[in-house]
């Protein structure tokens, strides 16, 4: 979500566009971060919310909804979930990563489910894994569960990166048949799951 | 009312006869939050509730000591509003699936056609459409097409043949006016 200012809430007329439902979901999220923390803004917002009322408008409209994909992240997000599902059988594995959850629209709950994490597996060299995902806009860090596919966690560790590389070769090599999975789980600010990839094979199983 | 329960305020409940000023200094922060809910909740009421949850969970964060620092309290506000609206879109998605299943049919979402015109009062409306007549064409028709068409500067100014300098210059002194004319401060004259 990117960080903005009173100057540029001027300069781009986000309070008139934001209450008219002209924003995209990213300007909108980035508007509201901004005004919840600045007085000065939020009293703006309060009187342009007061002139749409006279003029006779709705103080909030609601943002357009259509078929497509709203907002560039989730767009961002359907292209790489392609590109995942190329990867995965590029590479023979046998697990398939979920497939993202349908976009949420403004203005409408998001269903019981998480959100999905699309993972991205490279192999490295010397025994090396990355694994890739798109971040979650309300992520601030993500847990990475390393399990064998018997069931029997191996590892964790938590970056606020949407990246970590994996050494597996360090780890006890499983039995045969058994191969090691990833999970990832995007945790918010105040330490909730908001959206969960995987398990995904990290090697094909020996 | 004499002899009422008064009603539970979570800015009060549990907290001690000396309240920090910063749970006191929360209040500011309902209008915003219930604007920031009415975009993904559309529903007034449930705007109001979101925030109120909101605002609760920040006193409890301040009165156990977890929310420290003053200038990570709007971060906190946001990144809350935005997990009890989810947790709530969760359970009213619940709520809908158990509704169907016993044949229930959904509620029908409300016919309004501003569902959050309860944010202005009636008396505030009036005033500021009192003020708006008292304005010449001009200054009514700069302000209407900022906030009732939301045009965008760029817009405006190439539809009038103005500069967006002269269109911002225009928009400023019609505020200015208006703010007279409410006898309010005016955005331009607020500390940033």
């Amino acid at each position: 979500m990117r960080e903005i200012d009173c100057a540029y809430v001027d300069e781009h007329d986000l309070v008139a566009l934001h209450l008219a439902g002209k924003l995209d979901e990213a300007s909108a999220e980035s508007f509201e971060a901004h005004f919840l923390g600045c007085d000065r803004c939020a009293a703006e917002l309060d009187q342009a919310g007061a002139l749409r009322s006279a003029f006779g408008k709705p103080v909030l409209e609601p943002r357009a909804v259509n078929s497509s994909i709203a907002g560039p992240r989730r767009e961002i997000w359907t292209l790489l979930a392609a590109a995942a599902a190329v990867a995965m059988i590029g590479l023979g594995l046998r697990n398939v990563a979920r497939e993202p959850s349908a976009p949420s629209e403004p203005g409408v709950f998001r269903g019981e489910a998480l959100d999905s994490l699309v993972l991205i597996v490279k192999p490295g060299e010397a025994g090396e894994v990355a694994l890739e995902w798109v971040p979650h806009p309300d992520a601030l860090t993500y847990r990475i569960s390393v399990i064998r596919s018997d069931g029997i966690p191996v590892t964790k560790t938590e970056t606020p990166e949407s990246r970590v590389v994996l050494n597996v070769a360090a780890l006890a090599p499983p039995p045969a048949g058994v191969s090691f999975l990833a999970r990832v789980e995007a945790i918010d600010a105040i330490g909730h799951i908001v959206a969960r990839g995987g398990p995904t094979a990290l090697f094909p199983a020996q | 009312m004499a002899g009422s329960p008064p009603r539970p305020d979570p800015m009060n409940e549990g907290a001690p006869s000396a309240a920090p000023s910063a749970i006191l200094d929360l209040e500011r922060y309902r209008v915003r939050l219930t604007l920031f809910a009415a975009r993904r909740t559309r529903d007034f009421a449930e705007a109001e509730d979101v925030a109120q949850e909101t605002l609760k969970r920040a006193v409890e964060a301040i009165q156990s000591n977890k929310l420290r620092d003053p200038d990570a309290l709007a971060g906190f506000l946001f990144a809350t509003a935005v997990h009890v609206c989810q947790n709530r879109g969760r359970a009213a998605g619940r709520e809908a699936r158990a509704l169907r299943r016993f044949g229930a049919s959904q509620t029908e979402e409300s016919s309004r056609t501003d569902p959050f015109s309860a944010l202005i009062s009636h008396e505030r409306r009036a005033a500021v459409n009192s003020a708006l007549n008292r304005l010449n064409q001009e200054d009514r028709e700069i302000l209407a097409l900022t906030y009732a068409e939301a045009l965008g500067t760029a817009e405006i100014a190439k539809r009038s043949g103005l500069t967006e300098v002269n269109v911002r210059v225009r928009r400023h002194r019609a505020l200015k006016r208006l703010a007279d004319f409410l006898g309010v401060t005016p955005k331009s004259d607020r500390e940033p």
